[in-house]
């Protein structure tokens, strides 16, 4: 390794931009060059804390020209064709030299095969990459039902931040199955059946992304970010499954009339969700009646008319460039996954001074930690800022990352409205047998797992003040045997009691 | 009257007869008599008035009716198991904010005889937050002032005290530079910069303990604190925008610099966090090995101790120090934050707005001190969780300026509620060992608590109040509702009625930040 | 200040003053004339006692208990005897002049006057403090009375020194005085201890401070 070379980043996602700014921070003196063919790139700002370490990320788009200069970064428009030792080969045919690298190229969004019917790609869009954010909130523009598939982390966030209009979200198996196993899932059903709605008043400002009426729609500003607002409870989707029902499309052309009108609360808010679990689109179709630009077809039978189709089922890491190297691979799984192994904290992979971060990485935890990856943005930070750290003290600068962010798998999210944190192993993923499981359910959730006398993982839904109590007690491996099912009462007060 | 057994075939006691063993020998002053637990070698005292007696005895009243198996002991009994730990001294005391907590109850405060070879040191006497505590920043704004301005000063403090993870600056990103300010404290934050002279003057034990070590610190416990430096922290840490209520005792608090009601001020209240918890546990577990060696027996596990001079007993003691001085890094760096975000508002310098310490206390931790029992000096190790040293005038532990006044102690009460400055007195020193309490405990659980309130319902009603409120997460409200503290006001009177602390200044908060 | 009989009897014989064993009354105070003393003789004593102290303007808390009251008339009749030794003796009233502590003035005589407070100190029977020699605690009293004698100390309010808590109790206003006077003489001294610290500390800060400080935007550090 030449380390007078430069630090190479490749890729302009979450992990990629974290990287390289952090990078920036820690060697002031020394070039670092991010790879990027896009005008545009995906950051995070500062993240805000839920616990000590679930964090809740902010991403924006920024262009990339003025984010590079910012940084003191240099900025190569080029895409990388492939990867030798030392340097990175571009798609020109240009070598780029390296002392060290960082590949986050990030993962592109597998969609099934029936929605990539070419008839119908200006209706059908992915979420995955940059430029779908503008154009999402484009073509939202007037939407009236929006048809989500898919059950990932993305789909969940996604399927909250639609406000005025309604929501069809298709999951191959039960609700939220990304983050929530089948019990977790029917437990929460109650949890989320919001039967209070409180309103929001029609001055405060709109929270995610919001769908204008069509003659009102102004031009998209272009720095639309995807945020995780804080203020729960204002007005979003409510999940009524039974007395609302989508417009069903019926094939003799007709318009089922039999279902209720859409509840249009204060100020023009409102939306409603239908959630039909092992329910996969199988064809699309044209609408004979032209009130609708597709017609999807459904495991069910059902049609159902919509205006635009959302994929959001999963991805698979962009490696192929990387075919012709010897980098270890993780192993796919039915199409999706596949990335750069490297081992969680460390972030290198198999060639020296190679490292991954974010979703085109398969990170392998430690032993006795409770962390495993799912392809979140909050990981991707943490991954980059990671890779930065390594990568500096290969050079000579700074200590190589010993953070506990890899100790102990944490995630904040909103969920229907309602906060949602999950904390190491919230599915006893990976433990044996001799784990215990309690629940509470009710108008919160919280669901813990305990393992040989200790906490390995919880669930808190909308009751999260607990959540650092439980991660101080994931991470303390204090005994709790003592307390056992007491552990998920209401009563005792367990951030006290441990204070 | 029930036999004492072993633990587990022990017959329970019915409430009455439970109830028969507190006995009332003051006005607020309740006496727990020996034999309320196995083994006690000393009484049990506790402070309450009539307001807060039944929320104690309910408390008992539950565990005695309940065939419960979860081990949640009610506070009482958990005074008299300390009351049964070798060389304790005096009594085992408890606050008026006395509640359950993991071993000692949470207010509680004992002390052991360093010179007694059989006197122990426990984790569970300090808490696993150790060196959470509070301190307070004058200004020379009066309300007026800072009314119109409230939204934007949160906002700002807001942005500039850390609540997040990863913000630049302040935080020390390194281990070297984390284990310097675990051995440092806020010797630390001085040499950096970023502390006055004067902070240390007003803080206790000056801001460092001299006997951290940072090398008894586990590895895990510091990978746990480098990231946190400097953060606010969740649940009941804060940091509030406060005016000056009522004033009880005006010398006392013009010493302060807060002489003049609808003056403002800055409460900080904060702790070590996860640094602090590790610490805690690691010493839990070390602990509980060597008690079978050094023949020790308690009546709760979790009240896990090890002799003073064993090596666990020291190894801890140094380790809690260097955990404690993390807690005051972080009071200062939130300070200094604190500094420059009314700095920008208000285009000042801090040092033009009076922004000064007026002074920092802990509300867990141990310490030696010397105290006069029965005519005698002593060195004793005081534990004190979830109470504060309030030291008397003209004791030379306490800063120059308060040397006529006594110690001031900084009560924080909770969202939209007062918060209280005292001050020691002679007889707290003689009562309890120079301790009062520290904040209102509370009266319902947290959940409890959510159930009955609605958080927008508490928002609004603090927006009423005119309280401006920043925070990071939605978890914020309820439980730290008012309704869920037992009434602050109650606390402080009682304290007063006793004897062991009096009432300096009441204050009123404008503005709230919560991690 | 603890009133027990053995206190007082202590305290009296350290002064080396003779034990009242008759009643105060009749050797020291001398108020009434001999044939007015029978009231106070006799077991029915108390009304005749208000009425005594009433002339003898004692203050109110001396009407309070017995011992307060003895306490007062012990301290009336050991000024009233100095008083009178003072008158015959010709010389100002002055505590430190007192045959009783004569060693204490001489601030050469650190040898003597450690040895007299040792014997001080175990005739009242009090604790001996760690770490401190006698010779500390002379030469600390013998700083004291120069200091006393020499400095000008302004005197706050007549209300803020009522209400200054020194750490014991006396009805000696002549005592508290001087007591807040080596109180606010002391605490003076540790003010400027103190600001010297400070000062030694912003320049020891002016050197050692990151030079990464930009206070303006709140950063320390890299």
């Amino acid at each position: 390794m030449q380390k007078s070379q430069p630090a190479v980043v490749i890729g302009g996602g979450v992990a990629g931009t974290t990287c390289a700014s952090y990078l920036a921070s820690l060697l002031p003196n020394h070039p670092i060059i991010l790879l990027e063919p896009h005008p545009s790139l995906r950051i995070s700002s500062t993240p805000t804390e839920i616990t000590r370490l679930a964090k809740d990320v902010t991403v924006q788009t920024e262009q990339t020209k003025e984010w590079c200069e910012k940084y003191n970064i240099s900025h190569v428009k080029a895409h990388a064709r492939t990867l030798r030792p030392g340097k990175v080969i571009l798609e020109n045919g240009m070598h780029q030299p390296f002392s060290v690298c960082c590949v986050a190229t990030g993962a592109s969004p597998f969609v099934p095969s029936p929605l990539q019917n070419p008839a119908f790609q200006n209706v059908v869009i992915t979420l995955r990459d940059t430029q779908s954010v503008q154009s999402l909130s484009q073509a939202l523009s007037g939407a009236r039902v929006v048809l989500v598939v898919g059950a990932g982390g993305i789909a969940m966030e996604l399927v909250h931040e639609i406000t005025n209009c309604r929501v069809v979200w298709l999951t191959r198996s039960h609700v939220g199955g990304a983050f929530f196993d089948k019990r977790a899932s029917l437990a929460l059903a109650t949890t989320f059946n919001l039967d209070k709605l409180s309103s929001q008043s029609p001055s405060d400002p709109p929270r995610g992304l919001e769908v204008q009426p069509k003659p009102h729609s102004a031009a998209m500003n272009p720095e639309i970010s995807f945020s995780r607002s804080l203020a729960a409870a204002a007005v979003g989707p409510q999940w009524l499954r039974t007395r609302y029902a989508p417009v069903i499309y019926d094939k003799k052309g007709g318009m089922n009339t039999t279902q209720k009108s859409i509840p249009f609360l204060s100020g023009g808010y409102g939306g409603s969700i239908q959630a039909l679990a092992s329910c996969e689109v199988v064809d699309l179709h044209k609408d004979q009646s032209g009130r609708w630009p597709v017609v999807a077809q459904l495991t069910n039978g059902e049609h159902i008319g919509c205006d635009l189709i959302i994929v959001a089922t999963g991805v698979t890491a962009n490696v192929a460039w990387l075919s012709d190297t010897d980098i270890q691979l993780a192993a796919q799984e039915d199409g999706r996954g596949g990335g750069i192994t490297v081992k969680a904290g460390d972030m290198e992979s198999s060639i020296p001074c190679v490292f991954a971060a974010g979703d085109c990485a398969s990170v392998q935890p430690a032993d006795d930690s409770d962390w495993f990856q799912l392809r979140l943005w909050s990981q991707a930070l943490t991954a980059g800022r990671a890779a930065a750290q390594n990568m500096a003290a290969r050079l000579g600068v700074g200590e190589v990352y010993s953070g506990l962010e890899f100790d102990v798998f944490a995630h904040a999210t909103i969920f229907f409205g309602k906060r949602v944190v999950l904390l190491g192993r919230y599915n006893a993923e990976g433990l044996c047998d001799g784990y215990k499981v309690y629940e509470r359910d009710g108008e919160d959730y919280l669901r813990v797992v305990v393992q040989g006398g200790r906490v390995r993982g919880a669930v808190l839904v909308d009751d999260t003040d607990c959540a650092e109590v439980f991660e101080n007690l994931i991470l303390s491996k204090l005994q709790v045997d003592w307390l056992g099912e007491r552990l998920v009462d209401r009563e005792p007060d367990l951030e006290d009691y441990f204070d | 009257m029930a036999t004492k057994v072993s633990s587990k075939r022990r017959l329970k006691r019915s409430y009455e007869e439970e109830l028969s063993f507190l006995r009332r020998t003051a006005p607020c002053q309740y006496q727990i008599d020996v034999g309320f637990v196995p083994n006690m070698r000393a009484p049990g005292t506790f402070f309450v008035n009539e307001k807060l007696a039944p929320l104690v005895k309910s408390e008992l009243q539950r565990f005695c009716e309940n065939e419960s198996a979860g081990g949640f002991i009610p506070a009482v009994k958990q005074i008299a198991n300390v009351s049964s730990l070798p060389g304790i001294v005096q009594s085992s005391i408890a606050m008026p904010d006395v509640h359950s907590g993991y071993g000692f109850a949470i207010g509680n405060v004992a002390a052991f005889d360093m010179n007694d070879d059989e006197a122990v040191v426990s984790p569970g006497g300090v808490g696993f937050d150790i060196n959470c505590g509070v301190r307070l920043i004058r200004t020379n704004l009066m309300e007026e002032d800072v009314d119109s301005l409230k939204e934007v000063l949160a906002q700002t403090l807001f942005d500039h005290i850390p609540v997040g993870v990863g913000s630049k600056g302040i935080i020390p990103t390194t281990m070297k530079s984390l284990e310097e300010a675990l051995e440092l404290g806020m010797d630390w934050s001085l040499r950096e910069g970023y502390a006055w002279p004067e902070d240390k003057e007003h803080c206790e034990e000056y801001g460092r303990m001299l006997q951290a070590d940072p090398t008894k610190v586990s590895s895990r416990a510091k990978k746990r604190g480098l990231t946190q430096l400097g953060t606010l922290g969740a649940g009941n840490h804060y940091a509030e925008i406060q005016v000056v209520d009522e004033i009880f005792d005006d010398i006392a608090a013009h010493k302060m610099g807060i002489g003049k009601v609808g003056q403002v001020v800055i409460m900080i209240h904060s702790g070590s966090r996860g640094l602090g918890h590790q610490v805690a546990t690691d010493a839990l577990q070390h602990m509980e090995k060597a008690m079978a060696r050094d023949r020790i027996k308690v009546n709760d596990r979790q009240l896990a101790c090890a002799r003073i001079s064993s090596r666990e007993g020291q190894d801890y003691l140094k380790a809690m120090a260097a955990a404690a001085n993390f807690a005051w890094v972080n009071r200062s760096s939130m300070t200094f934050l604190a500094r420059q975000a009314f700095a920008k508002v208000f285009e000042k310098t801090p040092a033009e707005l009076d922004m000064h310490v007026i002074y920092d206390v802990s509300h867990n931790i141990a310490k030696v001190e010397t105290h006069m029992i029965d005519g005698e000096t002593k060195q004793l190790l005081v534990h004190r969780k979830g109470a504060t040293r309030a030291f008397p005038p003209h004791h030379p532990l306490i800063p120059c300026d308060y040397q006529f006044t006594g110690q001031p102690v900084l009560v924080g009460g909770t969202m939209g509620t007062c918060s209280y400055v005292l001050l020691g007195t002679e007889r707290g020193m003689q009562k309890t060992f120079g301790s009062t309490c520290h904040g209102a405990g509370r009266a319902q659980s947290r959940s409890a608590c959510r159930r009955k309130l609605n958080y927008e319902e508490v928002l609004n009603n603090l927006k009423e109040k005119g309280i401006a409120i920043r925070v990071a997460s939605p978890k914020l409200v309820t439980e730290e509702a008012p309704e869920s503290y037992k009434d602050v006001s109650a606390v402080v009177d009682t304290c007063d009625e006793a004897g062991i602390s009096k009432k300096c200044v009441r204050l009123r908060p404008l503005a709230v930040i919560k991690g | 200040m603890d009133c027990s009989d053995e206190a007082i009897d202590l305290r009296l014989s350290a002064l080396k003053c003779p034990i009242p064993e008759s009643p105060t009354e009749d050797v020291h105070i001398r108020r009434y004339p001999i044939e007015q003393r029978e009231p106070l003789r006799r077991k029915d004593y108390r009304s005749g006692l208000n009425a005594y102290l009433r002339l003898l303007n004692a203050p109110p808390n001396a009407y309070a208990s017995p011992k307060q009251t003895r306490n007062f008339l012990i301290e009336l009749a050991i000024n009233l005897q100095y008083r009178d030794n003072a008158t015959r003796y010709n010389t100002p009233f002055d505590p430190w002049q007192s045959r009783c502590l004569p060693v204490v003035r001489g601030v050469s005589n650190s040898e003597q006057v450690a040895r007299a407070l040792e014997e001080l100190r175990q005739v009242l029977q009090l604790t001996k403090v760690d770490g401190v020699s006698n010779a500390s605690v002379a030469a600390a009293a013998a700083d004291a009375i120069e200091v006393l004698t020499t400095e000008q100390v302004p005197l706050p309010p007549e209300s803020v020194i009522e209400k200054m808590a020194i750490g014991f109790d006396t009805q000696d206003a002549q005592l508290r005085n001087v007591v807040c006077a080596m109180r606010l003489l002391f605490v003076r001294r540790l003010r400027s201890l103190q600001d010297n610290v400070n000062t030694l500390i912003s320049g020891m800060q002016a050197i050692t401070a990151n030079p990464h400080t930009d206070s303006k935007l709140g950063k320390v550090g890299r």
